[in-house]
Order: structure tokens, then C-alpha cells, then sequence
């Protein structure tokens, strides 16, 4: 019963199941390994004659516990992840039942059913690759079971002819086929939120600044903005308690608004630039952006402090179109807000009060007091570090009169908080200024060291951005964070690649694959309708829905019947002649009855044995059967003898008629 | 020329009796101007077929008894020196004969068996620096006992090549052997047809048209037992031109001018089973060979 099943069959069954669970290991329960486990070591002990194969009854018993179990332990992961353990369950549980074909069969689908939710989670090129190197595991078991006869290196051959035949057709299938929005929403998964997160302590950017991770990537369609005007607004922070910067409640309300789709309207003016944002996976909501923008196609939403909100948290590398509006002055504001922004707890910081309020009695403008305070943060022995010294409760005099080094959230911090002592609406903005330019690629690279906290005065009737930062350390905003601390930047990642870029190959090597990156996430991860829709306009001109899919079933169909024409190669093939294809109807006639020629067997004979074994009805009997000695001899001699054209028509003829008579 | 061949196949059925199908390829192979091999158990019959056939075909022929002492002399001839005219005469040996009947081919030594070689290929002999052209038509018709049988030595492959045909003849079914008892046996053998009728029989054979698509056959099949593993020897160039020839002379025999593929199975085991077999392997060995042969290449493409 289980002769097919070889040894390396086994092998590369276990192959095969190990390596797709661990390259899911992450998304899979526990308990599901302790299962294979079980089911591993009962198969293995069915193939060396220890134990019996379990009947089908355990079978099943064995399936409906094992989904009871695991619905019970990860239902609350919500239904995606409930299904995907259901098929793993299956995929393990087959072990029991490795008997027939139609179980390796099953086994091998399943697998690819799990490559392909592989491909939910994991999104870099070198996991998409690695992905491929599990589907082409799966088709080698099916390709050593069905190809038996086959050396290895025939199948190796012969599997790699299969893949690279099917590349062209995944491709058009990828390009062409229309998308639909998927039916189900992708889970969340347990992951850590990274990036900025709702609330800022003094110290919280700088810990940010010291990972070199993606944070997001942005290309223009016009020009690349000047680095000190790559201000990244991610969220304003209107409300301080003392050691911490966070979100008063009336911006939360409104972030939950956005994330149902509320969008705050305002008009917008001036010229519009499109840009384009890659985001890496942050597992929030925010959107980084240029002030003003807002998003296209309904999927981020504008909010009354001018950031954007996505409605569902970014969980994969996401695309997002966006549209700035430079010259749009963010006038926004209601009581709450101004109340809100002017808040402040009622004590503390007296030595900083004591300062502004000596400020507040001087004559002179509000901009020149503002300045005058900005001055102060060139001025005086103020330094800008990674690493600044710790502060103690009174966290703004601490800065300001002792320790007087501190990274963009405190200058930023400090300067809100003396705003507020002068009455004027202040609030902190976080988010990333800077990103690396790579003119070849052309897209910006934003990593989350460009991580920036700054400050926004209602002056003149708008939200204007005042950057203490600029004034302290000026090469920060120009020039980025490398540059303004070579010393510290990434000190704690010795091993940084990124620190190598010195070396100018190394530098080349980098850029080159971070644009292979790029092009990837632009080109494969977000290719969605509306870079389908562009690409078939570009080639094909203008289509809509139904056109596009009729383009793709006659693609398609197109595809296929070259792919047929290749392998089959009708122009090579032999001619049939007339007297062959009478044959062959000859043949088709008793094929029921006492079957086709045999190999080896000339027509001579086929009709010899026709003759002995057809049955024919009782009157005829005697002339089919001369007919058949009379259409072999025919055949033989259309077929073999040097005929003229006359003869031949004449015995094309007979033939003919003889296959009517028999 | 072919109303002939019935008064000849029938005075040939009569002189061995019950063997029709052994008796017509022995009449072919001649006709293709092959050589012929009768390979059977003592008292079978061959001598006696191959004594018919010669008879028949009004040849003259030379009855060679084969022993294990024999030397090449004894069939080529030898150089005498003849005292009256100071020099060396040579005396033509049995093989100057349109016929020689070689029996029990494989009880002499090799080296006598390799004396004729070159007069089985090249229709001459070579003693003494002098050549001699042997008669026309030669045909060589040997006999011989299964290799198992005591006092023998098996031919080599290169002389076994050079038979068109290997034939062996069997037991007589009980109606045929009965008939022999009765003395129903046809005792006369009378001469039906001269060498000038023969030759010209061969030359309407060699006239028989084989299409592309039976050549293309033909060399299928010899081609399959070069490019397979299951068969030890594989055909030789020659081997296809002798396949050619016999089933050409078979598809005459039966009144055709043109060739089936038909013909070429019929001739086929005759053709090739010395040929595929391995020597001194079982002789089985070759005639399942040919067998799985015929059946793995199809005449029709």
C-alpha cells in the first residue's frame, strides 16, 4: 500500500513541512508544534514498522479535537488567523494519513496554500524569494512522486523547464488581472508599534535617533523640497504635564474621527505638488506629511491640526499618494484649541517664569519677543547632543539654567513652554525633518534618526513653524543628523552598514540596492489599480473595467495558446496522408470491439486479426471480411508501392469505398 | 520468372516435410544471394533441405563434412608441385562450387571456419599471393549443431554477420512425420530451374521498389537496438543491408514489386537473431531479442 512512498519522499515531506512552519513560525501557535511533534513521530514510526497507521475513525477524531483546541486558543486573533491555523492543522495532521497519492496531493497544495499566506506577512525581495524556494520545494515532492521513472537530474531539469514556463504567465497574471479590494482585513499582528510614538519625553526622540530603520520614503512629482524645508509633520502635542509632551483629548477625539473616515475640510490654495509616500510598517495610524497636504483616493484624512490620519494602522509597506499645498497658511483655530494650546500646569519652573514674565513687561512686538527668546538658544552656551545629561523635576529650569544641552525635544519643549508664559497658542510638533536624497533613484529616504521635534506659534492669525533647533544647531536642519553629531550619530551600532558609506564602492553598492528596494516596494508590493490602470493605458491607451478585462482574458488566452503552439509545434508535425487518416477511422471503428493496432503490428496484421476477432452481423460477415484483406492490400499499396497519380486516385477510391463496405 | 517459384517451394515441401516457413526463408535467402546457416539437433533434416535447395536451383555443389581435425586446405585447395613442369599447380579445393555445403560448420576449428571468410564476403580466395574468383552465383549453406552439443566450437561474431540468414527447423509436427513414415517423402529431387533463371531471379529481386516509409522503418528498427541498453549487440550497416535485401527477395516471393513492412518483420528473426544474441549465450536469448524488437518500433509513424 505504501511502496510509492520512498524514503526521500518522506525526507523531503519533512523538508517541505519544516521549513514553511518556521518560516511562519512567528503567525503559528505553540500548540500547533507540539502536534507535529506527535504526528512527525507517528509517522516516522509507521515508516519503520513500529506502529500501525491510525484507523480512519482516530483520523478524524484527531482533526475535529485538534480544531476545537486551536479555534478555542486563537479565535480571539481574529478570523484570518484562525483560518490560516485551520490550514496548518491540516498540513500537520496529514501526517497521519500519508497513505495514498491523493494525501501527498493534498499535503502539496496545502503547502502552497500556506506559501502564499507566507506572502501576507512577509514583504522584502528577500523573503519573496525565499517564498519561491518553498513553492518550488512543495512542486519537487510532487515532481519525485509523479516523475518516478525519471533520474533527479532529468526531474531537477524538468521542474526548472515547469517554473520558468509559468514565470511569464504569473507575470501577465500579476500585471493584467484586474484587482479586487481583498475580502477580508488583514490582522494586526502582536507587533510593537515602532516609530514616533502619542507622547514625548525630553529624552524619547534621541533614544528614536539612534535606529537607522526605514521609517518611510517619499518621490515627487515636481521638485525635491530644500532640506530645511523637509519638515515631516507626523502629530502636535498641545498638552504638558509636567515631564511629558502628549495629546490632549480633544486631538484624540479628532485622530478617531480620521480613523473613521472623517475628514476636516479646508480649501485649499496655491499650486499643488504630488508626492508619494512608501511607508514602512509602523502599526499606527499617522501619516507623515508637508504642510498642507491631503490625501488622495480617501485614505488619509485630514485633521484640524493639518496631519493626516490613515484608517487602519499601517501593518505592511504601504503607498500613499499625497497632495501639498504650499502655499495654504494653516488658519485653524477654535476656543478649545486656543485654550488647549495655551495650557500650562499652574506651578513649576519658577526660575523660567520668573524670565518670561520679565520678557512679557518688555516693550516690543511679539515676533521680536520671540526672537529675543530664540536668540537666547544661540546666544548662550546651549549644545545640541544625543546624550544629554538627566533632568530633575523642574524639568524646563533644569534646561534652560543648569544642564543647557539637550537634543530638538527639549529646545522645542522649552520654547512652547515659554510661548504659553507670554499667552501665545504654542504647541510641539514631532515628526521627521531631513531624509537622504538619492538623485538616481529619485526618491527621498527618511530612516527614523530623522526624527524631529519642533514648535508651532499661532502668530498673525496662523499656525507659523518656529524650529529652535535651527538656531542651536543649524547643520541639524540643513544638513541632517550625520553631520551635526559625527560623533554620537549611531554610536551604539557599531556595526552599522551605514557607517561604512565612506568607502565610495560600498556607498555605490548600498544605493544601488536601496533603489532596488524602492523599486520593488513602488512596483511590486503597492501595484494596485491605479498602477495597473496606468501601465495598460501606457501600452495599450485608454480602457475602462470591462475593457481592461477583456484585454486580459485575450492576453491571456493569447498566452496560453503560444505556450501550446510552443510545445506542441504543429508545423513539425507529420502530415497525415489520406490512406492514414482512413486508418485511423478504420481503427476508430473497432476500437470497442477488439481494440487499436498494437505496436509493432503492420496494418496487415491488425486486419488479419480484425477479421478473426470483430464480430459482424451474420449476413455480412463473409464480405466485411474480404473487405478488410481487400483494404490492407489497398492500404500497403497507397502507402508503400511507386503508384501514378492516376492509379493512385483509383485505389484512394477503392479504399474509400472498401472502409463504407466493411 | 515468378510462375517458378510455386514448382520450387512445392518440390522443396516435399523433400522436408511440414516446414513451409523455414523452407520459403531458405528459398529467399537465396534469392537475396545470401548466406545461409541451418542450425539444429542432428537428424532435423538440414543436410537434406540444403542439398534440396541446391539441387532445385540446378547449382552445382560440394559436400563438406566439417571435423575438428579439418585444415583450411581442405576446402580451398592446395598448391602441388607438379615434378612435369617444375611448378607449383594448384588444385581448386570443394569451395569452387556454386553450393558449399558446409555440414556441422561449427564442429571444425576456427581457423579452418575463418578460411571462409573471405570467400563468404568477397566471392574469392587468396592462397599463395594468387586471388581466385569463385563461381557466380556462391552461396555458402552451412549447418550446425546447437552450441551445447558436445565437440563443438561456436562461430565467431564476425563470421555469424556474415550469414544472411540463421534458420532452424524443429520438430516436424506428427501429421508431417507421419507422412514421412508412410514414405510420402519425395525421394528425386530434379532440377527445376537453371543458373541463368537464377540470376535472373536475383536481378527482378534487387528490382523490387522499397519506399521511403519502409526504409525509414528499417532503420528505425536497427536503430533501436543501437540506442537502447537492452540489447548487447547491436545491428551492424551490414546487417540493415542484408535485412533489405532478404525482405525484398521475401516481398517477391509473394508476388509483389514493391515492399511491405510486413516483409521485413517476416524476414526479420531469420536476419537478426544470430545477430542480437550473445555468443555462446543462450541461443533463446537472440530470437526473444528480435521479438521485443518487432514489437517496440511501429511501422506506421
Amino acid at each position: 500500500m505504501e511502496t510509492f512512498l520512498k524514503r526521500h519522499h518522506l525526507l523531503l515531506i519533512l523538508l517541505c513541512y519544516f521549513t514553511t512552519t518556521f518560516s511562519l513560525f512567528a503567525q503559528i501557535h505553540w500548540l500547533i508544534f507540539v502536534l507535529a511533534l506527535l504526528c512527525i513521530g507517528w509517522r516516522l514510526g509507521i515508516y519503520f514498522g513500529r506502529l500501525a497507521a491510525p484507523s480512519v475513525m482516530v483520523n478524524r477524531l484527531a482533526a475535529i479535537l485538534g480544531a476545537a483546541l486551536l479555534m478555542g486558543v486563537v479565535f480571539s486573533q481574529g478570523l484570518f488567523s484562525a483560518m490560516m491555523h485551520l490550514i496548518v492543522l491540516g498540513y500537520t495532521l496529514k501526517f497521519l494519513e500519508l497513505s495514498a497519492r491523493r494525501d501527498i496531493n493534498v499535503f502539496i497544495c496545502t503547502g502552497l496554500v500556506l506559501v502564499a499566506v507566507f506572502y501576507v506577512f512577509e514583504t522584502s525581495i528577500l523573503m519573496a524569494l525565499w517564498g519561491m524556494v518553498l513553492a518550488v520545494l512543495h512542486l519537487a515532492l510532487a515532481m519525485s512522486l509523479y516523475s518516478a521513472h525519471l533520474s533527479q537530474h532529468r526531474q531537477a531539469k524538468y521542474l526548472g523547464r515547469l517554473v520558468l514556463v509559468s514565470l511569464p504567465l504569473a507575470l501577465l497574471l500579476f500585471l493584467l488581472l484586474p484587482r479586487l479590494p481583498p475580502m477580508w482585513k488583514l490582522p494586526l499582528q502582536n507587533q510593537a508599534k515602532t516609530g514616533l510614538s502619542d507622547t514625548v519625553n525630553p529624552g524619547d526622540i534621541a533614544e528614536l535617533s539612534r535606529s537607522s530603520e526605514l521609517a518611510f520614503r517619499a518621490s515627487f512629482a515636481a521638485e525635491v523640497p530644500a532640506p530645511n524645508e523637509r519638515y515631516w509633520r507626523v502629530m502636535t502635542l498641545d498638552q504638558y504635564q509636567g515631564n511629558q509632551w502628549s495629546q490632549s483629548q480633544s486631538i484624540k477625539n479628532a485622530i478617531d474621527v480620521a480613523q473613521r473616515g472623517g475628514h476636516f475640510n479646508i480649501e485649499m490654495q496655491g499650486v499643488m505638488q504630488a508626492y508619494e509616500l512608501i511607508l514602512e510598517p509602523s502599526y499606527q495610524t499617522w501619516v507623515p506629511s508637508l504642510a498642507v497636504s491631503q490625501g488622495r483616493a480617501n485614505r488619509a484624512n485630514l485633521m484640524a491640526n493639518y496631519t493626516l490620519r490613515n484608517e487602519i494602522p499601517i501593518g505592511q509597506r504601504t503607498m500613499l499618494r499625497l497632495q501639498q499645498f504650499a502655499d495654504t497658511k494653516m488658519h485653524y483655530i477654535d476656543l478649545t484649541m486656543a485654550r488647549q494650546n495655551t495650557l500650562l500646569p499652574n506651578t513649576g519652573n519658577e526660575q523660567t517664569r520668573a524670565w518670561a514674565a520679565q520678557l512679557a513687561a518688555q516693550s516690543g512686538s511679539t515676533q521680536q519677543k520671540i526672537n529675543q527668546v530664540l536668540q537666547r538658544f544661540t546666544g548662550e552656551r546651549f549644545s545640541y547632543t544625543l546624550k544629554p545629561p538627566p533632568l530633575g523635576p523642574q524639568q524646563i529650569d533644569d534646561f534652560l539654567f543648569g544642564t543647557q544641552a539637550g537634543f530638538c525635544v527639549h529646545y522645542a519643549g522649552s520654547f512652547v513652554y515659554i510661548m504659553r508664559l507670554l499667552g501665545i497658542p504654542a504647541r510641539m510638533v514631532t515628526g521627521y525633518q531631513g531624509g537622504e536624497w538619492d538623485p538616481e533613484g529619485g526618491f527621498l529616504t527618511v530612516r527614523q534618526y530623522d526624527a524631529h521635534a519642533w514648535a508651532e506659534v499661532y502668530l498673525d492669525g496662523r499656525w507659523q513653524r518656529f524650529d529652535p533647533t535651527a538656531f542651536v544647531a543649524p547643520e541639524r536642519v540643513e544638513q541632517g543628523l550625520e553631520l551635526a553629531l559625527p560623533n554620537e550619530f549611531l554610536a551604539d551600532d557599531p556595526l552599522s552598514l551605514l557607517k561604512l558609506r565612506s568607502n565610495p564602492m560600498l556607498n555605490q553598492l548600498y544605493l544601488a540596492m536601496a533603489q532596488f528596494d524602492y523599486l520593488w516596494a513602488v512596483w511590486v508590493l503597492n501595484y494596485d489599480n491605479q498602477k495597473q490602470f496606468e501601465l495598460i493605458k501606457r501600452w495599450f491607451g485608454e480602457v475602462d473595467f470591462f475593457g481592461q478585462i477583456w484585454l486580459f482574458i485575450g492576453l491571456f488566452v493569447a498566452t496560453i495558446v503560444f505556450m501550446l503552439l510552443w510545445h506542441l509545434k504543429p508545423w513539425q508535425r507529420v502530415r497525415l496522408s489520406v490512406e492514414d487518416k482512413l486508418l485511423l477511422r478504420l481503427q476508430k471503428r473497432f476500437k470497442a470491439n477488439v481494440g487499436e493496432r498494437q505496436q509493432g503490428e503492420t496494418v496487415t496484421d491488425y486486419c488479419l486479426r480484425l477479421r478473426e476477432e470483430a464480430d459482424f452481423s451474420p449476413q455480412l460477415a463473409a464480405q466485411q471480411r474480404a473487405n478488410l484483406l481487400k483494404f490492407a492490400q489497398c492500404y500497403n499499396a497507397l502507402k508503400y508501392a511507386p503508384l501514378r497519380e492516376q492509379q493512385r486516385q483509383e485505389t484512394l477510391d477503392q479504399l474509400r469505398q472498401l472502409l463504407r463496405g466493411i | 520468372m515468378r510462375n517458378t517459384v510455386a514448382p520450387i517451394l512445392s518440390q522443396l515441401n516435399q523433400v522436408v516435410l511440414g516446414k513451409e516457413q523455414q523452407v520459403e526463408l531458405a528459398l529467399v535467402c537465396i534469392l537475396a544471394g545470401g548466406h545461409l546457416l541451418i542450425e539444429d539437433l542432428p537428424g532435423m533434416g538440414k543436410t537434406t533441405l540444403a542439398q534440396g535447395l541446391a539441387t532445385t536451383l540446378g547449382l552445382s555443389y560440394h559436400r563438406v563434412q566439417f571435423t575438428s581435425d579439418m585444415l583450411p586446405a581442405d576446402i580451398l585447395g592446395v598448391s602441388i608441385f607438379d615434378p612435369q613442369q617444375q611448378a607449383f599447380h594448384f588444385h581448386k579445393g570443394p569451395i569452387f562450387n556454386q553450393v558449399l555445403l558446409a555440414d556441422e560448420i561449427n564442429r571444425a576449428s576456427p581457423k579452418t571456419q575463418s578460411a571462409l571468410l573471405e570467400a563468404m564476403a568477397e566471392q574469392q580466395i587468396s592462397i599463395d599471393s594468387e586471388t581466385y574468383a569463385l563461381p557466380e552465383p556462391f552461396f555458402v549453406i552451412a549447418t550446425q549443431n546447437p552450441l551445447d552439443q558436445a565437440g563443438t566450437f561456436p562461430l565467431p561474431e564476425s563470421q555469424l554477420d556474415r550469414f544472411m540468414m540463421r534458420i532452424e527447423l524443429g520438430f516436424p509436427d506428427p501429421k508431417a512425420e507421419l507422412a514421412m513414415l508412410q514414405g510420402q517423402q519425395f525421394s528425386e529431387v530434379t532440377k527445376v530451374i537453371d543458373v541463368a533463371q537464377l540470376l535472373l531471379m536475383q536481378q527482378q529481386v534487387k528490382a523490387v521498389s522499397a519506399s521511403e516509409s519502409v526504409l525509414n522503418y528499417l532503420l528505425r528498427l536497427i536503430g533501436h537496438s543501437r540506442y537502447n541498453a537492452t540489447y548487447p549487440n547491436p545491428l551492424s550497416p551490414r546487417c540493415s543491408k542484408t535485412l533489405l535485401q532478404a525482405a525484398k527477395a521475401k516481398a517477391w516471393v509473394a508476388g509483389r514489386d514493391y515492399l511491405l513492412p510486413d516483409d521485413v518483420q517476416a524476414v526479420f528473426p531469420a536476419v537478426a537473431d544470430h545477430r542480437l544474441g550473445l555468443l555462446g549465450g543462450p541461443q533463446a536469448s537472440g530470437a526473444a531479442l528480435s521479438e521485443t524488437l518487432l514489437h517496440a518500433v511501429d511501422p506506421l509513424v
